[in-house]
């Protein structure tokens, strides 16, 4: 069922009844949507691939814009940007594809600049000359077009159709790289010499786009079988020499393969071995370029760290963040989700339901402003020292202003200052480092500290939480219990965010077991 | 006016305008792939085909306007040309900076241009008239990007104001130059073809100055410098034989 | 060859980067003068930048040339500059059809038009979120939309 075995091992009978039926819906043609049920190897291939298919677009932008500023005329310079643009914003609609499998960006953006994940190959070799910016605009973008016509027609639909558009899109730049190819190959001497240099050093890492031969591919067989792929990597390659071969021909060049020849029985070009072991050399990362091109991206992620630290303070100023408690069913606690950022509470009940409440399991949410909230570790209550206010920061960007700016200020927001008298404070903790901020109950007090302290009093029993929150009961917006069914409906039917379609243990260890898939499968 | 030679009034105009879209379009495309956020290398991307697009209908006027043929005359300009015949302001040439300056940079000129096509959209010189109208259309998409990011980064982080105010102190001497006509300008403001500058100055000042203040930012008040668009900085120098390395490998060759 | 000839012709000829729809349909063709066989036409070109301009030019030349006009010529105008709102009805279905979001009418008011919601065309829903003003070419946004969790482009109104 997955890899090369067929027997179900730990499978459960549901499992095994949906998967059929997710296979059949592929065999007659169907498209399975955001929201489908899915087996999780299928998510995390497509996962993978839509990624890997981003990660190229954005940095392939590397190659040829290091060409834009010596572009040698306005047409050029005006085609090669607009050819840049593409890519880039290709790769950021692909990274909103991928969030429809429940990828997020920056999960994504980390594995890329860690080397987890791979981009395509061909953007590890250097752009030298002019003459190299129409041969990967001609060979390179030829390659990729056959390879995304055939992803046109993938089971997944936001892919299929993503292929689609940047089909549409790519093709006029292959064009306009051919028409530079064309313009030096007619051109002089000098020009013509320059374009063969740059053939010669692209021909093999081109062919070796489409991936190892077809016996060497691991996961070749289940991507056929899903309708992720719907052809081989030998047959994409087949088809990209008989139709590029003849082309390059006719405009007079050589290609670096001595055992080039036309075979008329079965009407391909036959060519010589390619060389392996450079192509896994470099997806390994000992490419001429791999270093640099990793390098830039970082060095642009690192240089830009301030920037985006900015954009975040500035949205929290003007839309502040709101910390989010769902409670899964009656009875439960309520339970810390997350935040939210929003202009008010009303439209962060709105967002933290888009956000939190995928899930079917959630009927009630609470919402508070994140600097309404008082925390204290277990250590600090230990050592009697000040309070601080809770400012997580969830964004995945740099707390480093968060935690500037939770040093520089005082404790209380203004308007815990306008507190007098006694008032009720909600009261949460969390008791194990992996856990979460449970709410356990409430307490009287007439200040925050003061609520800290009756709350440590009240419900420190065996078990040590290891942090305390309280907040204002006034503070907290709650969603009204009619707006469960309305608000929380919808979630029901969209089974794809449920903990039971991602990995289970199981099917981990299977796949694992199987064959392993540490290559690149293209 | 009839019998145009280079160096006409009207001449020197257009070309300062090509070449002004031009070299900022130029700097605008070094970001690609290198922005702190991939929708700004989008952005800057779209920017920069932009500027060269805008760059290009300017070219094509000047071509006309010296009975030239403007499928090869622009790219001769472009290609062919010494930083010393070139007619920008000096602001566009300056390196890209940090993000700061960059943003900066883009959006007192976006104000510049939103201004002053405004304006020239009256021009009684239809050619003129019919370019400003099509590029200040794009324009309003520039000058939200641009101004966006002064707002978020001047308010943002400590960091993050301190590059803004950084950024501002250094660019806002070279403003002075959005308003400083070449020679002959009083010609083309007496016919009706171009604005008058110092009307321009007011507007612009009226809308750059309050949003830099909103977005807490200082406006620096040493006088602005009087720069002429014959003089460059060593800039422009880098920048050009960055640009036309390729073309003159063989300027005879067709690319 | 007369004028409804090459208005058919014309429309045969696809914008390079959308191609399932014409210059005609995008609104691009603003004048056709026949004289004999000797053609002009005059084009409105969508964004000043788009790189697909001379190709578009070269190709009205061809298709011309090819019908067997004795001269075409192919101009450029601006006045006045060529606005979103020329797209046709027909043109803003097939963008629909294919998962583009059309450009709002705007009758002049880009910045209004900016703040009014964008349907999805895949599921016709407002609840999408607009994800970077700028997009793989001169003329798209991108968008995602929040109730069938997909990305897709808008044509931005100019």
């Amino acid at each position: 069922m997955y890899g090369t075995t067929t027997d179900p091992v730990e499978i459960d009978n549901d499992e095994v009844g949906k998967l059929l039926q997710f296979e059949a819906r592929i065999a007659r043609g169907e498209k399975i949507e955001p929201g489908d049920w899915m087996p999780p190897e299928y998510r995390r291939q497509l996962i993978r691939m839509i990624s890997q298919h981003a990660h190229s677009e954005i940095v392939g932008q590397l190659p040829e814009g290091a060409w834009i500023t010596r572009a040698p005329s306005l047409r050029r310079k005006m085609i090669l940007l607009a050819k840049v643009q593409d890519e880039a914003g290709h790769g950021q609609y692909l990274y909103h594809a991928a969030e429809t499998l429940g990828a997020t960006r920056e999960e994504l953006q980390e594995a890329l600049l860690t080397g987890r994940a791979k981009y395509s190959n061909i953007f590890n070799y250097p752009t030298l000359s002019w003459a190299d910016v129409g041969v990967i605009g001609y060979l390179v973008d030829f390659a990729a077009i056959l390879n995304q016509t055939m992803l046109a027609h993938c089971s997944y639909g936001p892919y299929a159709r993503a292929m689609v558009r940047i089909c549409m899109e790519e093709n006029f730049h292959k064009k306009q790289g051919q028409d530079i190819v064309i313009t030096l190959a007619r051109g002089t001497r000098h020009q013509k010499a320059m374009l063969q240099d740059a053939i010669n050093r692209w021909w093999w890492p081109t062919l070796m786009m489409f991936g190892p031969p077809d016996n060497d591919s691991p996961n070749s067989a289940i991507l056929i079988r899903w309708g992720i792929k719907t052809r081989s990597n030998d047959e994409l390659r087949q088809d990209f020499l008989n139709k590029i071969v003849p082309e390059l021909h006719d405009l007079g060049l050589t290609l670096p393969d001595p055992e080039l020849r036309y075979d008329e029985e079965v009407g391909n070009w036959c060519y010589g071995a390619i060389r392996w072991d450079e192509f896994w050399q470099v997806i390994q990362g000992k490419g001429p370029c791999n270093k640099e091109r990793m390098e830039a991206r970082i060095r642009a992620h690192e240089d830009g760290r301030w920037v985006r630290e900015a954009v975040e303070a500035y949205t929290q100023k003007k839309w502040p963040r709101f910390q989010v408690f769902v409670q899964e069913k009656s009875g439960a606690p309520h339970e810390d989700a997350g935040s939210v950022h929003a202009p008010d509470a009303e439209m962060a009940l709105l967002n933290a339901r888009d956000v939190f409440a995928r899930r079917p399991a959630c009927v009630s949410m609470w919402v508070v402003p994140v600097e309404s909230i008082y925390s204290k570790t277990a250590q600090e209550l230990g050592n009697s020292t000040s309070q601080r206010i809770l400012d997580k920061d969830h964004s995945g960007y740099s707390s480093e202003s968060a935690s500037r700016e939770s040093a520089n200020s005082d404790h209380h927001s203004e308007s815990d200052q306008q507190i007098t008298g006694i008032s009720t404070y909600e009261v949460f903790c969390k008791v194990k480092e992996a856990g979460t901020q449970t709410h356990v109950g409430e307490v009287e007090a007439s200040s925050p500290e003061q609520a800290m302290e009756r709350a440590v009093e009240k419900y420190s029993q065996v078990r040590k939480p290891l942090v305390w929150w309280v907040c204002p009961a006034h503070v907290v917006t709650q969603s009204k219990p009619d707006e469960v069914e309305s608000m929380y409906a919808p979630a029901r039917d969209k089974t794809f965010r449920m903990s039971t379609d991602f990995h289970t243990v199981s099917a981990m260890r299977q796949i694992r077991d199987g064959k392993p898939t540490t290559k690149d499968d293209r | 006016m009839t019998g145009y030679k280079a160096d006409s009034p009207l001449y020197n105009y257009l070309l300062g305008l090509a070449d002004d879209e031009l070299i900022l379009g130029h700097r605008d495309s070094e970001w690609c792939g290198q922005a702190p956020l991939l929708e700004e290398d989008i952005a800057f991307a779209n920017l920069a085909l932009d500027e060269i697009g805008h760059a290009s209908l300017w070219y094509n006027l000047v071509a006309m306007l010296s009975k030239q043929d403007p499928t090869t005359y622009p790219d001769q300009l472009i290609f062919t040309r010494h930083p010393e015949d070139y007619r920008n302001i000096q602001i566009v040439e300056l390196p890209v900076g940090d993000w700061a300056y960059s943003v900066l940079r883009q959006y007192l000129f976006d104000a510049y241009e939103l201004t002053h096509y405004t304006k020239l959209m009256q021009s009684r010189y239809p050619p003129m008239a019919e370019v400003a109208a099509k590029i200040r259309n794009e324009e309003i998409y520039h000058i939200r990007h641009s101004s966006s990011w002064v707002q978020r980064l001047g308010k943002g982080t400590a960091e993050s104001q301190r590059r803004m105010q950084n950024a501002l102190n250094e660019l806002w001497p070279y403003t002075g130059q959005f308003f400083q006509p070449m020679g002959g300008n009083e010609l083309l403001v007496d016919s009706g073809y171009v604005p008058d500058s110092g009307q321009l100055q007011l507007n612009w000042e009226g809308n750059v100055v309050p949003f830099l203040q909103e977005s807490s930012l200082e406006v620096p008040l040493a006088p602005r410098q009087k720069l002429s668009r014959e003089q460059h900085t060593p800039h422009l120098k880098i920048l050009l034989s960055e640009m036309q390395s390729v073309a003159r490998l063989d300027y005879e060759a067709g690319w | 060859m007369d004028l409804n000839d090459i208005w058919h012709l014309l429309d045969q000829i696809k914008d390079p980067e959308i191609p399932v729809v014409s210059i005609v349909e995008l609104g691009m063709v603003r004048e056709i003068q026949l004289e004999d066989q000797n053609v002009v036409v005059v084009l409105a070109p969508t964004f000043a930048g788009c790189p697909a301009l001379q190709v578009i030019q070269e190709e009205v030349a061809r298709r011309l040339y090819a019908s067997g006009a004795g001269k075409a010529e192919v101009r450029f105008t601006y006045m006045p500059p060529w606005s979103s709102d020329d797209i046709t009805p027909q043109a803003r279905q097939k963008l629909t059809a294919i998962g583009l979001a059309p450009p709002p009418k705007h009758q002049g008011f880009i910045e209004l038009a900016l703040l009014e919601p964008v349907h999805c065309p895949y599921c016709g829903s407002s609840n999408t979120t607009i994800k970077n003003s700028f997009g793989p070419t001169l003329c798209w946004a991108i968008y995602y939309c929040d109730n069938c969790h997909q990305p897709f482009e808008q044509f931005k109104p100019l």
